[in-house]
């Protein structure tokens, strides 16, 4: 993963700080943080539940500013949300009253991204086969069980070809059996369009498999911890999770997460 | 037409209640996703806040409907020159009991037939809703 230095930087944090005012005064959920996504990598941050790393997606994404610091886009501050910065949600947001064709369908009928009416439906159908969806394109997300809604979520977010996806814990509500199933498409889909992507998680194992560099962050505020390379090269299957190197990453990232859940634990016990 | 502005009057404060509560209840995760699906703010509208009003003006029209139909037996029976309510109140001058509930079915009747076209209209417009009671 050396290869990496030499890539454009797409995405980049300068001393990016955020905090709220309560009743109780100043909360810091965000404190310092820098980092920068180069072209093609696969980041993935994780860290104590609650302590911000939804937070740091959301600037990204342009859904909140930062308190002081910056977030750079293609060397430009965000602004506010775009379509060149797909989003996939922990809660899917797929629309209850489209269809599933038509949710694929949403972005490309919008004018940023407006495509012919017979391109429009070449893509849907596309998406719709990748996900293993079209036996549902006419039927709304009702009848939708939890793994498909979280494909069509991905499939409507992916057909609008953003470069860059932010996802926020996509495979959180999975069963085990799902996720993983889940976790192969998207490798292969990495693989086949190449995608930068910034992924939210707090599974070790899923981060290890999945990115190509892992941000651990500690317990809030948020700061880096540290950075981590994975060393396996992509393209990956299953078989990665046997390796002796996977299961010392393991152990390691699983030591610093739990000893910053434990300063967490500490740390709202204090407070009440 | 009088009688238009007092029905008027009662059932739009009711409907107007009912559906601003129903929309503050919308969840902003639909609109996030279409922003980041690159929807203007006009497109916002028009494609996510209009389909997911829909179904509280729906229950705010029945409410509506309900509270007019409640005020309008009142004002029928009150002063009423002609109509269900004036025949009502003549029937009863004389104790025709016959033409009395003649007048109170024909009231409930209207009422029932026009709550029901309503609820064709909502189950027609909202196929896509998870419901637990259908």
């Amino acid at each position: 993963m050396t290869d990496t230095v030499n890539k454009g930087v797409r995405a980049q944090f300068e001393h990016v700080s955020l905090a709220f005012d309560t009743p109780k005064g100043k909360l810091q959920i965000v404190d310092d943080v820098n980092y920068a996504i180069h072209d093609g990598d696969f980041i993935a941050v994780i860290g104590p539940s609650g302590c911000g790393k939804t937070t740091m997606m959301n600037m990204l994404a342009g859904f909140q500013k930062p308190t002081s610091g910056r977030v750079l886009f293609d060397n430009a501050p965000v602004r506010g949300p775009g379509p060149e910065r797909g989003v996939i949600f922990q809660e899917y947001g797929v629309f209850p009253w489209l269809t599933v064709r038509q949710n694929i369908a949403f972005g490309l009928t919008l004018r940023a991204n407006r495509v012919a009416p017979g391109e429009r439906e070449a893509i849907c159908d596309h998406y719709l086969s990748l996900m293993g969806l079209s036996d549902f394109a006419n039927s709304f997300p009702k009848h939708l069980s939890g793994g498909m809604r979280q494909r069509l979520a991905i499939a409507r977010a992916y057909a609008v070809k953003p470069q860059f996806l932010l996802m926020d814990e996509p495979f959180g509500a999975l069963d085990a059996q799902t996720r993983a199933n889940m976790q192969n498409l998207l490798l292969q889909v990495l693989a086949a369009e190449g995608k930068t992507v910034m992924l939210i998680t707090h599974s070790v194992e899923e981060a290890i498999y999945l990115a190509s560099r892992i941000v651990v962050v500690t317990a809030r505020p948020a700061r880096i911890k540290e950075i981590i390379e994975v060393p396996f090269a992509y393209p990956r299957d299953e078989s990665i999770h046997e390796r002796a190197e996977f299961g010392q990453l393991r152990s390691y990232i699983r030591e610093l997460v739990m000893s910053e859940y434990r300063a967490q634990q500490a740390q709202t016990s204090f407070s009440e | 037409m009088a009688k238009l502005v007092v029905l008027f009057y009662a059932a739009f404060f009711s409907g107007v209640i009912v559906m601003y509560e129903g929309v503050s209840q919308i969840t902003p995760l639909y609109i996030r996703v279409a922003q980041t699906l690159g929807a203007s703010e006009l497109e916002i509208f028009r494609k996510v806040i209009i389909p997911l009003t829909v179904p509280h003006i729906l229950t705010a029209l029945r409410v509506a409907l309900g509270v007019a139909w409640a005020t309008l037996v009142a004002s029928e029976l009150i002063a009423a020159q002609r109509g269900l309510g004036a025949l009502i109140q003549n029937a009863s001058t004389y104790f025709l009991l016959d033409v009395i509930y003649v007048g109170i079915i024909c009231i409930g009747f209207v009422a029932l037939v026009m709550d029901m076209i309503l609820r064709a209209i909502s189950k027609r417009l909202l196929v896509w809703q998870e419901r637990a009671i259908s």
